[in-house]
């Protein structure tokens, strides 16, 4: 049976460490409320660039802690196929959804008109803004779930939550640097 | 084996979810594009934004979880509303509310810190509860019927509840954080 105040005690900590975390992506919004009216095209794209950045950050945490408990990886940093096949089938997938979301939110902003639809330069910013997140996120999952593991925490309760928040503030800082480096 | 397999086979089963997500988020964030008409009067309301989103992802996506456990256990019944299922419900809405409060608060005192130029507290504190209830309410029906309906046909809810849950969730609470910040502005307080 399920027991509401174990649910609240063990969820409340870790939600409010998100939700302080997520202000300062919140922040990181706010003070550039001027480029982001200046490019309204970019905010289209905030929502679904942290989606990917999350889904592939949250997928990659819970391959490798089902190959730790399963003992395909070692909680050591050596060279693993497993754990190589893994970053490079996640960098594939995250190139591909980049790109795509980049040339399809490009079409939808010159098709309402909105500024900032170069179908060369939009794309490239969200494709390079990407890549350099999620290597950044992957690099942070493979270590956060490997110190979780060797303490004996199922990765599952913590690190999803806290790495998607971090990853949403990378995400929005990193999108921001690029686009207004490129413009 | 989950993890050994082919680089190829990897690829295949997360890309098509990983771009349909993609893909609902540009709702979002059209939605997003008009709420950065009312920041010139909100100031500050950038702040709560990914605050608000995540929070409530974070929650839907613990009770489709809890769920699809429940499910799994047996002790959340398909057929009527078992005390489980209502349990969970109510966990999810208190814990968005108190959540949407302490984000509000933070967020004032952060965004009054840094900018200066702030809405007053009671504004963030309405648009913030305002929008944790609202969305709490019809995230956590959606998620439990998502989550009740894969079940049924034999899907495993943790593949299909969780990313949709999450996506679902942002383009709702986005809405009615649009609706609640017309609403509190229009109290003129």
């Amino acid at each position: 049976m399920i027991n509401a105040k174990e649910v609240i005690e063990e969820s409340l900590p870790v939600l409010t460490v998100c939700a302080a975390i997520s202000i300062m992506s919140g922040m990181f919004l706010g003070n550039n409320q001027e480029l982001l009216k200046a490019l309204p095209g970019l905010l289209i794209i905030v929502p679904s660039f942290n989606a990917v950045n999350g889904n592939i950050s949250s997928v990659m945490a819970s391959r490798i802690s089902s190959g730790l408990h399963m003992g395909l990886i070692k909680p050591r940093f050596h060279e693993s196929g497993v754990l190589r096949t893994n970053i490079l089938a996640m960098t594939f997938v995250a190139a591909i959804s980049f790109l795509l979301l980049g040339m399809v939110a490009a079409g939808i902003n010159s098709y309402a008109g909105i500024e900032m639809a170069n179908f060369i330069v939009f794309p490239s910013i969200t494709f390079t803004a990407g890549i350099l997140t999620v290597v950044m996120l992957m690099t942070g999952s493979i270590f956060t779930s490997y110190l979780i593991y060797r303490h004996g925490i199922d990765p599952d309760n913590v690190v999803v939550p806290i790495l998607t928040t971090i990853g949403d503030f990378v995400g929005i800082s990193m999108l921001l640097l690029i686009a207004s480096a490129a413009i | 084996m989950v993890v050994a397999n082919s680089m190829l086979r990897i690829i295949e089963e997360t890309l098509p979810v990983i771009l349909l997500f993609a893909f609902v988020g540009l709702f979002t964030g059209g939605f997003l594009n008009t709420l950065i008409e009312d920041t010139s009067v909100a100031s500050g309301l950038l702040i709560i934004v990914p605050g608000i989103l995540g929070l409530r992802g974070n929650i839907s996506s613990a009770l489709g979880a809890r769920l699809s456990s429940g499910l799994h256990l047996g002790y959340i019944s398909t057929k009527h509303i078992s005390n489980g299922l209502k349990t969970n419900i109510e966990i999810s809405i208190f814990m968005s509310v108190f959540v949407s409060f302490v984000l509000s608060i933070l967020a004032w005192q952060v965004c009054s810190f840094v900018s200066g130029a702030c809405m007053p507290m009671i504004n963030f504190m309405l648009i913030c509860v305002i929008t944790g209830l609202v969305s709490g309410v019809i995230l956590s029906f959606t998620t439990s019927g998502i989550a009740i309906i894969s079940y049924r046909k034999g899907l495993d809810p943790d593949n299909i509840t969780l990313p949709a849950a999450a996506s679902i969730g942002d383009v709702i609470t986005i809405v009615c954080l649009l609706i609640s910040v017309k609403f509190v502005l229009g109290l003129g307080l």
